[in-house]
């Protein structure tokens, strides 16, 4: 019993062991996979570094042609190696230009650095001697020499010109834009001496333009308040003297007056209606109104604009109608509608010519709410003869409550647009009055919205200038408070100006010259030998005389050339390397020689 | 004592309980296992393959040596490999566009040797420069300039 006792407890712990071991074996594959991967990586890593030796060795191959000759009918190839590494040939070309043919043969000769090797060549070779053939030697690492047989020689004198590059330059007037390490090194080689081209940090353009004008008027109300020394708010710097607006009170007696909007034609009558509905809306006889030739005839109901008012003490109500009956002695009567009843306002003699006939309604139109519902219609008094009704309208009088309000518009017309950056920055100086915060708004082209308020004096209120795609921009000043405000702010403005400017970057531009090229040989090549280069691409630019034209989209690490004999039309030559430019870094380019290579 | 051990009830179900917990932890061991199994080679396989092929492109170096036109409307491009590895000229490109293959698309060329790739090329303009890049099966790529 105690024996069996022992063994179930033990089993328990069973349970654990081999849920721990199931736990190892899983920890341990996955140890096992994961150095898997380190040693695939370690391999790869190995690769690159193996191919990055085996590119830099290819950059210092360099062999140079001392002779090409037949002896005995054999081809005799004499080679020196210029380099800094050993070369091993493996094909020669040899390429008939006449024949157009083109063969490669395989051959397998090593050159050490500086050592002269003759009797390249294959015993397989036709003789082609005295005829002409271009020759070339492609080494094992890629490289490719060409030589042209027989020997050419220049009006000159010489066989070909290797013309180094002379100097620095600045033909399009724009400073440079990084460095050369070592410029003479572009001057001889390659030899593996490098001039290392560094991009610098540019900062973007940067444009402060002050504010233009304050005369326009995109949204077609008239501005509201003063405005004094618009002028002290331009200029490129603070200078303590300040354009001052103050608000001014658009309250007080006023008047209003709200023509007929719509006939509902309820009233017929026998009154001719010319024109289109409403009729009576403006003073424009004979396209639109309305007649009739009799007695109690009606016409009508006529409605009105709304007034947009409430708060407003109502003073005086006018109906008025724009008539006349050439006979004279003839009478129309009103009748209008408060909303809920009609009333008579009386009969009034209707002129013989054109002008306002007057009702007073003051009574009956005593509140904003009967002034809005308010309706008309008219009837003739008075028997024979021709009325006419050209327009009917509310004119009305009234008071409004105290109110100070603010609304400028200041313009620009050659805001620069297209910049990363864009702020519209107001430099507010003072503020007087009260404490109303000034809104700043621009105009999207058909209505205003708010980019931010000023409130705080004696600094600059930068605000993102939003809607900023064109050369003109308008933005608007105007009060938070617009309504109801019973105090006159008043506000002091040093400066109202837009700033762009672009983001920093690293960039390249740097321009370099020949000053004494010859220019009118045949075939004109630009050479370009390429070290360890940058992962961003460098692009190099010939000037013609008035802009810059591409010629590489990139240089590679050995040889880059292109024919530029329509570019080298005088003895003077600029090209410049330049980069597109990133914010992230600065790279830099090797370059180990920069000539011009010419023959006829 | 024989007796009294098959006669203790409790005993015989502690011993079931052990054996169904042990069953248990087993199958799970096992399932989880496997499945960790199954997601580390997953996982190791796809990444030991990515690795793999892009060591085989960087191995690999392609030059254009030689441009020849036969002056009738073919382009005769001679591609050396200088790589650790063969290659195969998958594509041609004359700024940007690409050109259709007759002859040499595919052609394994060991590191060492050459090929010949030719592509008809219609509307050559003379004294135009060309920009012509190669672009191996691994997508590595040489670019050359040529003047017709």
């Amino acid at each position: 019993m105690w024996f069996i006792g022992k063994l179930s407890r033990s089993k328990r712990g069973v349970g654990s062991i081999i849920g721990t071991t199931f736990l190892v074996l899983i920890l341990l594959t996955g140890y096992t996979f994961y150095f898997l991967n380190i040693d695939a990586t370690d391999d790869y890593n190995d690769t690159l570094e193996d191919m990055a030796e085996l590119d830099q060795k290819r950059n210092k191959e360099n062999l140079q042609f001392i002779s090409v000759s037949f002896n005995g009918g054999e081809l005799n190839i004499t080679v020196e190696n210029t380099g800094s590494y050993y070369a091993r040939l493996i094909w020669l070309g040899i390429f008939d230009d006449d024949a157009n043919t083109e063969k490669y043969y395989e051959i397998d000769f090593c050159v050490n650095p500086a050592e002269t090797v003759t009797d390249i060549g294959n015993d397989t070779i036709s003789s082609f001697e005295d005829q002409e053939r271009v020759i070339q030697l492609v080494t094992e690492l890629g490289n490719i020499f060409s030589y042209s047989y027989p020997e050419e020689s220049s009006e000159n004198g010489g066989d070909e010109i290797y013309d180094y590059v002379d100097d620095m330059s600045n033909e399009d007037g724009s400073d440079d834009k990084g460095t050369h390490s070592l410029f003479a090194a572009e001057k001889a080689g390659p030899d593996g001496v490098v001039d290392t081209l560094t991009e610098a940090s540019a900062a973007g353009e940067n444009v402060e333009n002050d504010v233009d004008t304050n005369d326009s008027d995109e949204d077609g109300s008239a501005d509201k308040g003063t405005e004094t020394n618009f002028a002290n708010a331009q200029g490129t710097s603070l200078d303590s003297s300040y354009m001052n607006i103050q608000e001014t009170n658009t309250g007080g007696s006023s008047s209003l007056s709200l023509y007929v909007d719509v006939d509902d034609e309820s009233r017929t009558g026998d009154w001719i209606r010319i024109g289109a509905n409403p009729y009576l809306d403006a003073n424009d006889y004979s396209t639109n109104y309305v007649y009739v030739d009799g007695n109690n005839k009606v016409i009508g109901d006529y409605g009105f604009t709304d007034s947009g008012k409430s708060t407003e003490t109502i003073n005086t109500v006018t109906i008025q109608l724009y008539a006349m009956q050439s006979l004279g002695s003839k009478n129309l009567e009103v009748f209008v509608w408060d909303g809920s009843s009609w009333g008579s306002l009386g009969t009034q003699t209707t002129p013989t010519s054109w002008d306002w006939m007057s009702w007073t309604a003051t009574m009956e139109l005593d509140t904003w709410t009967k002034i809005d519902a308010a309706e008309i219609y008219i009837k003739s008094r008075s028997g024979g003869g021709l009325y006419e009704v050209d327009s009917a309208r509310l004119q009305i009088g009234y008071t409004a409550p105290e109110n100070y309000q603010i609304d400028f518009e200041y313009n620009w017309t050659t805001a620069a647009y297209s910049s990363e950056n864009e702020k519209v920055c107001i430099y507010l100086a003072a503020h007087g009055g009260g404490s109303e915060t000034l809104n700043v708004n621009y105009w999207s082209g058909s209505s205003w919205t708010l980019l931010g308020t000023v409130t705080a004096t004696g600094t600059w209120t930068n605000l993102t200038a939003t809607g900023l795609t064109a050369s003109t921009y308008t933005i608007q000043l105007i009060g938070a408070s617009e309504s109801g405000d019973t105090t006159q702010d008043d506000w002091e403005i040093d400066l109202i100006t837009l700033h762009t400017w672009g983001a920093s970057s690293y960039e390249l531009d740097l321009e370099v010259q020949w000053t004494d090229v010859d220019h009118d040989e045949t075939n004109e090549w630009l050479c370009i030998y390429g070290g360890t280069m940058g992962s961003e691409d460098i692009l190099v630019d010939v000037w013609n005389g008035a802009t810059w034209i591409n010629i590489f989209t990139n240089l590679s690490s050995g040889w880059n050339s292109v024919n530029v004999s329509s570019y080298l039309v005088s003895s003077t030559f600029t090209i410049r390397f330049r980069s597109i430019g990133d914010a992230v870094e600065a790279d830099d380019w090797e370059i180990d020689a920069t000539f011009l290579y010419v023959w006829s | 004592m024989l007796r009294s051990l098959f006669h203790d009830k409790r005993a015989v179900s502690e011993i079931v309980a052990s054996l169904i917990i042990v069953l248990i932890v087993s199958v799970a061991g096992v399932a989880l296992y496997s499945y960790s199994l199954g997601a580390f080679s997953s996982s190791s396989s796809s990444f030991q393959l990515q690795t793999s092929q892009k060591e085989e492109q960087a191995r690999e170096r392609l030059s254009i040596i030689a441009i020849w036109w036969d002056n009738v409307n073919q382009l005769n491009l001679t591609v050396l490999n200088y790589g650790k590895i063969e290659l195969a000229i998958d594509a041609v490109y004359i700024y940007g566009t690409p050109v259709s293959i007759d002859e040499g698309r595919g052609t394994v060329i060991v590191p060492g040797k050459k090929v010949h790739v030719k592509f008809t090329l219609t509307g050559l303009v003379s004294d135009e420069t060309y920009g012509i890049l190669a672009v191996s099966e691994r997508g590595s790529k040489d670019v050359v300039y040529w003047k017709a």
